[in-house]
């Protein structure tokens, strides 16, 4: 990808986040960098994904005004934790992929609440935060499988490998 | 492959070229968590929340529009027979009114009893509610009003006339405020009947009053109002709901209903004549 056409991905999808927090979306919002990360990471190339946590992360914690680089540290663990099965067993072409995923975008939820209590401003849970963040997670799973299985059934040959 | 150099090597060189780069992004975005942590990028929120602050308030007004459309797409059907119902409301309603201001004469003389007559002598900015924590774990709530408007830290916030938080960031043109059911919220009150005094704070179960001691006189019912330390005095915060005490304590517990419905309150008013004595600076000897 262009280095411009992954800025204004990056911008988008750093404005979609915070659109999603200000229009008071409360728990039940999708994490859209995260999304956009996976699926960048699944079906084109790794540095892209990377690019997209990182940079994305960022910007949607400034506009937000919080918690500056929780995002990001929270989307790159789970990555790296991935990249790594996947230079050593090529994760990336077996269904395996999908189980990888889910424990990916749970460890990314886990992290953020982890890191908010720990450096940001949250001290508590409220009830019913545990069964919505559930609700988020496999939301967020089945966007991106479903996105990467159509993507392998009808455009197989698209991955670019980096 | 040169002489001597092992294949595992050379995996593990290209394992570190592959992952190095990304590793040190890492490392960044953990040094920006620890800086951020630490409060020294406050100004540089403070010059993106000045940016963003007329997005925020078209999101806002967004929000409302969407949720009234889909309010009244889905209940059209209804609204026909919703307008014969109101006619027939408004013949009671008028009813009503009359014995309405025979309370309201009844509420003035308890006013003036409980010294609430001050209430008209504060000077309240109206702010609408603009965004909410994005994961849902604290209630803190972000409004379009900031140091511009004469906001400052710890300033009493209302809804209706009654104390619902207070003022927690300020910036240029917005601020964050927390409610009185956050868990690290806490209230000297006192019961409006009695007199006996207590603290109330948020809970999962809502508003709870401590410290309140077996012999005092509490009852369901009773209404509970700010004694005036960091908050001014008088400001109606609930109602005792029920009252529990236990024989192996010297103390016993109240659960308040809150006077108002946090969860739809969609704009407050923030007193900006009162500040707390240890903000402000008062020396109250």
């Amino acid at each position: 990808m262009k280095l411009y056409q992954l800025t204004l991905l990056i911008i988008s999808v750093a404005l979609t986040q915070t659109s999603v927090f200000y229009l008071n979306l409360g728990g039940f919002g999708v994490n859209w960098v995260l999304i956009l990360a996976w699926i960048l990471y699944l079906n084109y190339t790794r540095d892209d994904a990377f690019y997209m946590a990182f940079f994305g992360g960022l910007l949607s914690d400034l506009l937000r005004l919080e918690g500056l680089g929780i995002t990001s540290f929270s989307l790159l663990i789970p990555l790296l934790i991935f990249l790594a099965f996947d230079l050593s067993v090529k994760l990336k072409e077996t269904p395996l992929k999908y189980l990888a995923l889910f424990l990916g975008i749970a460890i990314s939820h886990m992290l953020i609440i982890l890191a908010s209590f720990i450096f940001g401003d949250i001290s508590t849970l409220e009830a019913g935060f545990i069964q919505s963040q559930v609700v988020i997670v496999v939301a967020e799973w089945l966007i991106i499988s479903t996105f990467t299985a159509v993507r392998e059934i009808f455009f197989p040959d698209f991955v670019k490998y980096s | 492959m040169p002489l001597g150099e092992s294949p595992l090597k050379k995996k593990k060189i290209a394992f570190g070229e592959e992952t190095g780069k990304f590793v040190i992004l890492l490392i960044i975005s953990f040094i920006l968590i620890f800086i951020d942590s630490l409060g020294i990028l406050k100004p540089v929120y403070a010059g993106v929340s000045f940016v963003s602050a007329p997005f925020q308030y078209y999101f806002s007004e967004t929000r409302g529009f969407v949720q009234e459309f889909t309010y009244t797409f889905t209940n059209i059907g209804s609204l026909t027979g919703e307008i014969s119902d109101l006619k027939k409301e408004n013949v009671k309603l008028k009813a009503k009114i009359a014995k309405l201001e025979q309370y309201q004469r009844d509420a003035e003389d308890l006013r003036n009893q409980l010294g609430l007559d001050q209430l008209k002598d504060f000077e309240l900015v109206e702010a609408d509610i603009v965004g909410g924590d994005p994961s849902g774990t604290v209630s803190k709530f972000r409004i379009n009003k900031g140091e511009r408007n004469g906001l400052k830290v710890g300033m009493s916030v209302t809804y209706q006339g009654i104390l619902v938080g207070k003022v927690e960031e300020v910036y240029s043109t917005i601020s964050m405020i927390s409610f009185l059911n956050d868990l690290e919220s806490k209230v000297v009150a006192v019961n409006a009947r009695s007199g006996h005094q207590g603290i109330v704070h948020g809970s999962l179960r809502g508003l709870i009053m401590e410290d309140i001691l077996q012999k005092e006189d509490i009852k369901e019912g009773d209404k509970i109002v700010t004694l005036g330390d960091l908050y001014p005095r008088g400001l109606l915060i609930g109602t005792v709901q029920k009252i529990e005490s236990s024989s192996t304590s010297s103390k016993k517990t109240a659960v308040l209903e809150p006077s108002v419905d946090y969860s739809r309150i969609d704009k407050v008013f923030i007193i900006t004549n009162f500040l707390p004595e240890e903000i402000s600076g008062v020396n109250t000897e």
